[in-house]
């Protein structure tokens, strides 16, 4: 019930101030290498420096433990893990191993989670790589099309009922096709 | 001399909305504060995320609606997290108040249709929005580093392309 509430109030400031400055993650980096236009990439840049050094504090002043899911997920097969990736965050953080590995992690390195090559992480680049291009050519991130869309640009609208479709059709169709694929793999 | 130093400070103070480091800021610290005071938490980093949440809402919907059983998040298990339309009324009201508000096309709106059901059934392979992807690494998690530096060649690679049309 708190999440619930607090969810809305939190959505509500960032969504003015959203508003107010047109902020907009994959429009910083494009205007600064169309036109040298540093704006928006302070605030994309700003943005991953706060995260970064809040993060940090947490970590050292041990208020946050790392967790260590994906150690757990490179012990299982990589054909379960990439399709439903969120599921097997949500189930692998009440495992008991999972927890001892994480309390054992260090954070010496600078990694809570180790990166290694594999199929998942490949998938991983390639729709990473097409969430940007798509996005550069839709003009904006998902947050700027939430904003745009209120604004009233029924382009931005269009563009938020696609979005809602896919969730449904991943829920139904994707999941089974790629589980499918992943057998004969 | 005095008070035109003042008047700058309130210019800065009235204007401070309009910057977007001060939303970057404002969005890191919320999210975090989100995530680790209000316990959005079990998957980590999850404080703020325009596809998850949307996703974790619209399944709840649909679960409550047909007694399906489509996944959802733990911390919308009960009620839903509605970050992202309430992120539209936020930018609804903005725009009120600011006279802003118009409606208009500006472009093809059969082609913005097929972007976002394209970027939002890649995305939810990489994890997350752009948002959620730089939480998590700076949280520190090196697979999620894949789709963050995916992303931003995405980036660089649309807005070259981009360049070349123009110059055309």
């Amino acid at each position: 019930m708190i999440r619930f509430i607090s969810s809305i109030f939190i959505g509500l400031g960032l969504g003015y101030l959203a508003q107010r400055s047109r902020m907009c993650f994959v429009g910083g980096i494009r205007d600064y290498l169309l036109v040298k236009d540093k704006v928006l990439f302070r605030g994309f840049v700003s943005f991953f420096i706060t995260a970064w050094i809040v993060y940090s504090i947490l970590f050292f002043s041990g208020v946050l433990k790392p967790n260590l899911y994906n150690d757990t997920i490179a012990k299982n097969n990589v054909s379960n893990t990439s399709i439903e990736n969120n599921n097997i965050q949500a189930d692998a953080t009440n495992n008991r191993e999972y927890q001892e590995a994480s309390s054992n992690s260090n954070i010496k390195n600078i990694f809570t989670v180790a990166p290694k090559l594999n199929l998942l992480s490949i998938v991983f680049l390639i729709s990473g790589f097409a969430v940007g291009i798509l996005s550069v050519f839709a003009n904006g991130c998902p947050l700027r099309q939430h904003v745009l869309a209120a604004q009233g640009n029924l382009d931005s609208v269009s563009y938020l009922f696609g979005f809602y479709i896919a969730i449904v059709i991943y829920d139904i169709f994707t999941v089974k096709i790629i589980l499918f694929i992943f057998k004969f793999i | 001399m005095k008070s035109q130093f003042f008047r700058e400070c309130k210019a800065f103070v009235l204007n401070i909305n309009n910057l977007p480091i001060f939303f970057g800021i404002t969005l890191a610290i919320s999210a975090i504060f989100a995530e680790v005071v209000l316990k959005f938490s079990p998957p980590y980093s999850y404080g703020v995320c325009l596809i998850c949440h949307t996703m974790d809402t619209i399944n709840w919907i649909i679960n409550k609606l047909f007694n399906t059983e489509f996944y959802v998040q733990a911390p919308s298990r009960y009620l839903p997290l509605l970050t992202s339309f309430s992120i539209i009324a936020g930018a609804i009201i903005a725009s009120k108040i600011n006279k802003e508000f118009k409606i208009k096309v500006v472009s093809n709106i059969f082609l913005q249709f097929i972007f976002g059901f394209s970027v939002m059934s890649f995305a939810l392979f990489a994890m997350g929005c752009p948002i959620r992807l730089t939480l998590l690494v700076t949280y520190g998690d090196g697979m999620a580093l894949f789709s963050f530096i995916g992303l931003l060649l995405g980036i660089i690679t649309g807005s070259i392309i981009l360049k070349k049309w123009n110059s055309k």
